[in-house]
């Protein structure tokens, strides 16, 4: 099994001459096998892990000059057949960020924060998210940035003022201890309205996956459905795409050897993941998200995941 | 050189069955050291030893005595590894140390054996399904494969200890 250079390694290199990477002299510890050592402490950045078995991701958006309106919850996952925690997560009607903060894999339960970007949070969001060449706004339709569900009350509707169409985003990612993205797949939904209902809707997917000194990510592929619902009156697009990943599970093996393999299984366990972002939109220009994620093997318990959305579109 | 026959654990059986079956065959004096998983702690022994008793405690259901084997400052990131192999159902067989290269107070030892992890196994109803376990077996005493490799480092009081070296 060849070591494959990766993004990960990269970064950790330049974590280790910024500083982030955690450095201690070995003088500093009361620790009696600290004497006279020449190494510095390693750890793995972003991740800890508490007495019952959950994990905590730290590299996180979750400042209160980043977020506001900040909600704490619980969503609790089922495990599929072959034991991988499957979560679920129900409309967000407000809030248009979330990241989660703590997994713990045996009670399938994952604690998340949500709520809105200040102007400094979308810009450090932005700041850690790959850039990315190609536009959804692909779309010939001249389309208008739709409002979050609960912001328009239904008193408001005008039916012919909405006419035309309508957009919303919603995307998801899974990201790694140093706050590189490994996947994301974003749903941007363009829906008609034409008087009350919603006859027509189309989604460009934007998906992103690692490329860094080989291609260490695989896309297993993905796809896009529709929903009519509520009479016709609101339209759901649900896509998802699927991929296997080894770089990240690569740096792990080659930062602790054997310790590594046994953690990750090292290309015989490669990561999974799976992305679904939904939106839902509705006849008075107004739009809710939801969404189905998983990961499983290859060290991903280290891996945390994300979602963003709001009106208009976003790679 | 001493030799693993099999070992393995299984966090999700009930019967906590892990069997530990060493077979030791002394080709060098120095090796004789009573190895029984890391209980002995005699970390003067010389690097090869420690590294399969690390080995050997971490692919047998027992990462706190393979902690104890972990240079202190590299115990906050072994703690997080060993929640995620906690997941897994890890096993190898045939271990011996391939070779142990020593340069100052570091040292790199290669061990051959066949190493397996199955990942989770999951529970649906009253069901229980299991995984195919993956291995790879290492038989190079010179690989230069990092999942077959542990780095270890000398304390200056002649104690051994597995450490994370630093990428550089």
């Amino acid at each position: 099994m060849p070591f494959t250079r990766s993004k990960s390694i990269v970064v950790v290199i330049a974590l280790v001459t910024t500083g982030l990477f955690s450095s201690t002299s070995p003088a500093s510890s009361a620790s009696t096998n600290t004497e006279a050592l020449s190494s510095t402490v390693t750890s793995i950045p972003g991740v800890s892990v508490d007495a019952s078995g959950t994990f905590h991701y730290s590299n996180n958006l979750t400042s209160p000059q980043d977020m506001s309106n900040v909600i704490t919850s619980i969503v609790q996952g089922t495990k599929n057949v072959n034991g991988v925690c499957v979560f679920s997560e129900s409309n967000s009607v407000g809030a248009q960020f979330g990241t989660e903060i703590a997994y713990n894999p045996s009670t399938c339960q994952d604690t998340m924060i949500s709520g809105q970007l200040t102007f400094k949070g979308s810009a450090d969001l932005a700041a850690i998210t790959p850039s990315l060449t190609s536009s959804p706004t692909t779309t010939k339709f001249a389309f208008r940035p739709a409002q979050p569900f609960a912001s328009q009350s239904s008193a408001a509707i005008s039916t012919a003022s909405y006419n035309g169409y309508w957009a919303a985003y919603n995307k998801l990612a899974y990201i790694d201890p140093f706050n590189l993205t490994i996947v994301s797949l974003s749903n941007n939904f363009t829906w008609q309205i034409s008087g009350t209902s919603v006859p027509w809707g189309v989604t460009n997917p934007s998906a992103f996956m690692e490329h860094f000194g080989g291609d260490v990510t695989t896309n297993l592929g993905g796809g896009t459905s529709y929903l009519s619902l509520n009479g016709g009156t609101a339209r759901e697009s649900l896509t998802w795409n699927s991929w296997t990943n080894t770089s990240f599970e690569n740096w792990v093996v080659f930062f602790m050897g054997i310790a590594g393999y046994a953690a990750c299984g090292f290309n015989s366990s490669p990561a999974n993941f799976y992305l679904q972002p939904n939106v839902l939109g509705y006849n008075n220009a107004t739009f809710s998200t939801s969404d189905t994620h998983t990961k499983s093997g290859g060290c991903t318990d280290l891996i945390h995941t994300n979602y963003n959305s709001g009106g208009g579109s976003l790679n | 050189m001493w030799r693993v026959q099999t070992f393995s654990w299984n966090p999700n059986d009930s019967k906590n069955a892990f069997v530990l079956t060493l077979f030791a065959s002394i080709i060098s004096a120095s090796f004789f050291v009573g190895l029984s998983g890391s209980s002995a702690k005699d970390t003067t022994m010389n690097p090869g030893s420690i590294a399969l008793i690390y080995t050997v405690d971490l692919f047998s259901g027992k990462p706190s005595e393979a902690r104890d084997l972990v240079y202190s400052l590299d115990r906050q990131a072994f703690d997080v590894v060993a929640a995620v192999i906690k997941g897994n159902r890890v096993s190898a067989h045939g271990l011996s140390v391939g070779s142990s290269t020593i340069k100052g107070d570091a040292a790199v030892v290669v061990l051959e054996g066949t190493f397996c992890v199955a990942g989770p196994s999951g529970k649906v109803s009253k069901s229980k399904t299991s995984q195919v376990s993956k291995c790879f077996t290492n038989s190079n005493p010179k690989s230069s494969n990092k999942a077959a490799q542990v780095a270890l480092i000398r304390s200056a009081t002649g104690h051994w200890y597995v450490y994370y070296p630093r990428p550089k």
